[in-house]
């Protein structure tokens, strides 16, 4: 299954930090680079966030974008599943197709027995989830995810990440993760765009 | 460790809890327990109760649905307009009552800026009920707004850029994320505006006058009581505090929280 | 006459409670006690119906002068002022705004019977008030105010600002403002103004026999308070 691909330069200057890069025409793409070198800044520019950067696209903006930040941001006030029916709602799908999606992506992260828990009464680990979730249901062209798995434990994290992988590489969507870890570069197979 | 004040810190405090805690006990000390439901079951004192529920309920709402907009504008205005409008809101607070209700006469009234144009179309609101719910939101309305500003303010911007991204429009953010979050704030703010409205005399008295039915609120009442029957002002006076009391404690603990979520690393 | 403490007057104020119908009066009462007593007179004013709570609580008056007599006799029962004495009689009258409506209005009876006039009197508990129900009692007719405002200028300003077509006060309110229109009420109710001592305060009783004097009576005569 092909989708469109994503391909789009950027510039973007505040203070001391200064981004130019392209993204490549690729499924997978991850950033890389030290602490402060604007890996976060980047995901935002692509994102919309940054109104004072330049970013041009090749073949026009992104129809629909999911955004996992780095601080997961889950809304206080819904349960875990309302937060991820969220993104579904704001893109207006009907209520069977949310109703049914939801309960399919608590499954894939394995957050279904939490679904009614508020974002305050569970695990880093199970917000991050959440908030992966969150990202990809309303099959977004464009995914970008900061630090996605870096608060799953150890023993679960492989096995969420190539579950998520897999999914968005079915969906067809464009991925740009910003990460630290190795482990996400050699499994999403993507080129790597390190930030220095 | 929780480093305690010294005694005499202690002392100056109950200088304050004196002065607060002694009219609140003489009331309860003087009021005529005997005669407490005959007083109670006038008709100018259930006239009154009804008369400020109504009235004071009304003006809340009206304080929700057009404070929330309001401010939702100044938290996110920067300009000299918006420091005007903030300026313009809290006005109300410094402004002391009576000259409240001067002013609303000066605009509203049949002679005024604006009345005489309602006066036009067949509105009075001098000396109407509307015209005592116009003068409680006009002086409770800050309350509100600043309480809901605040929390607005404090509130992490990041969870509205969420939204965003994933399409919500502007005001869907509002509704679906922001109002939520700061659900506490707009309960305290509203419970502020409430007990503002409920203890409203000297705009109303002036603005919209005083008569049984229709413009007499309890504070009104108790204010021409205390001519005929100073007793019964007592005890329409322990209905307010009682009402007050209820007000506290819907407070509670949280006067300007706003819902944090938990930072996540 | 020249009673105790004569030549020039002493330093401290001595206050005299008056109803606020004698506003306008007491600038001119105030140099007439000073002249003839040598003390420095201070008129405050206020509904006669707050002064039984006000005296009672303390306030310091040395006098007090109601507006109608009914009030006077409630300070008399509840042992706060000596026995008092009657020094003007005043009457009820309509003052009316110079709105179309207000200028229609030409009787008691046509006030009664109009829906379009908005007409506010005194709350009950003040005389004004008191006199107006009493009025319109003894005439058979029904009133529906707008608003009973808490003493006689609350009345008169809510005339005066427009907000109000038409007031029920006194006589002498109406003569302070010629610019008002007054209709005079056929079988109109007087209220009888009383002066008192209040127990216990110098000065008091001196106050009050200044103010039976000849000099004072024509004072009130002038500001239209006719004879008791």
């Amino acid at each position: 299954m092909t989708g469109t691909r994503m391909a789009a330069s950027i510039e973007f200057t505040r203070g001391e930090l200064h981004l130019r890069f392209d993204l490549p025409d690729m499924p997978f793409v991850a950033l890389t680079g030290p602490n402060g070198a604007g890996k976060t800044s980047a995901l935002r520019c692509l994102a919309g966030l940054e109104q004072a950067a330049r970013v041009e696209w090749s073949d026009g903006e992104p129809a629909s974008r999911g955004y996992l930040p780095q601080r997961v941001m889950l809304y206080p006030a819904m349960s875990l599943a309302d937060n991820i029916a969220s993104s579904m709602r704001f893109a207006g799908l009907n209520k069977a197709s949310i109703t049914e999606r939801t309960a399919e992506l608590l499954d894939l992260v394995d957050i279904a027995p939490l679904a009614r828990r508020r974002p305050h009464e569970v695990s880093g680990g199970q917000r991050q989830r959440t908030g992966l979730a969150r990202a990809i249901a309303a099959t977004p062209k464009l995914l970008l995810l900061d630090e996605p798995f870096s608060a799953i434990d150890m023993a679960s994290r492989a096995r969420v990440r190539s579950r998520i992988v897999k999914y968005i590489a079915e969906s067809g969507a464009s991925c740009v993760i910003a990460t630290h870890d190795p482990n996400d570069l050699e499994v999403t197979d993507a080129a790597s765009i390190i930030l220095s | 460790m929780t480093i305690r004040p010294p005694r005499w810190v202690v002392a100056i405090a109950a200088a304050p809890v004196i002065v607060l805690g002694a009219p609140l006990f003489a009331l309860l000390w003087r009021l005529p327990w005997s005669d407490l439901g005959g007083a109670l079951r006038s008709e100018a004192a259930k006239s009154a109760l009804g008369l400020s529920l109504i009235t004071s309920l009304s003006a809340t709402v009206l304080c929700v649905l057009f404070g929330l907009p309001l401010a939702w504008l100044l938290s996110t205005g920067t300009g000299v307009m918006t420091r005007v409008i903030r300026a313009l809101c809290l006005l109300p607070i410094v402004l002391p009552p009576v000259v409240g209700g001067v002013a609303l006469l000066l605009a509203f009234g049949r002679r005024g800026v604006v009345g005489q144009w309602l006066a036009d179309l067949g509105i009075q609101l001098s000396f109407s009920t509307a015209g005592v719910i116009l003068a409680q939101f006009f002086v409770s309305l800050p309350f509100f707004v600043l309480s809901v500003e605040a929390a607005l303010r404090q509130m992490d911007i990041e969870f509205a850029e969420v939204a965003h991204v994933h399409g919500a429009s502007p005001a869907r953010v509002f509704t679906a994320v922001t109002v939520p979050s700061i659900a506490p704030a707009i309960a305290a703010g509203s419970v502020l505006a409430w007990a503002r409205a409920l203890g409203e005399f000297g705009a109303t008295v002036t603005f919209a006058g005083s008569l049984q039915g229709r413009t007499q609120t309890l504070p009104l009442a108790v204010f021409n009581l205390l001519e005929s029957d100073p007793a019964d002002a007592v005890v329409l006076s322990a209905v307010l505090v009682v009402l007050a009391v209820a007000v506290i404690a819907l407070l509670r603990d949280r006067w300007f929280g706003v819902l944090r979520s938990e930072v996540q690393r | 006459m020249c009673f105790a403490g004569c030549g020039g007057s002493s330093g401290s104020v001595v206050d005299v409670l008056a109803a606020s119908s004698y506003t306008d009066v007491a600038d001119e009462l105030e140099t007439l006690l000073e002249d003839d007593l040598g003390i420095n007179v201070r008129f405050s004013f206020g509904s006669s119906g707050a002064f039984l709570e006000q005296l009672n609580q303390g306030a310091p008056a040395a006098a007090v002068i109601t507006a109608d007599d009914k009030t006077m006799r409630r300070l008399e029962s509840a042992n706060l002022v000596d026995a008092s004495i009657a020094i003007n009689r005043n009457d009820l009258i309509i003052v009316t705004s110079d709105s179309d409506v207000g200028r229609a209005i030409n009787s008691l009876v046509y006030l009664a019977a109009s829906d379009d006039a908005v007409t506010v009197v005194c709350a009950d508990s003040a005389p004004c008030g008191a006199a107006t129900d009493q009025l319109l009692k003894q005439a058979g007719l029904t009133l529906s105010p707008a608003s009973r405002e808490p003493n006689v200028r609350a009345t008169l300003t809510k005339v005066i600002l427009g907000e109000a077509d038409a007031a029920i006060v006194y006589g002498t309110d109406a003569r302070v403002h010629p610019n008002l229109r007054s209709v005079e009420i056929v079988d109109t109710v007087d209220v009888i103004g009383r002066a008192a001592a209040v127990k216990g305060k110098t000065h008091g009783s001196d106050i009050v026999e200044s103010l039976r004097s000849a000099a004072a009576t024509q004072i009130l005569a002038d500001a239209g308070f006719s004879a008791p």
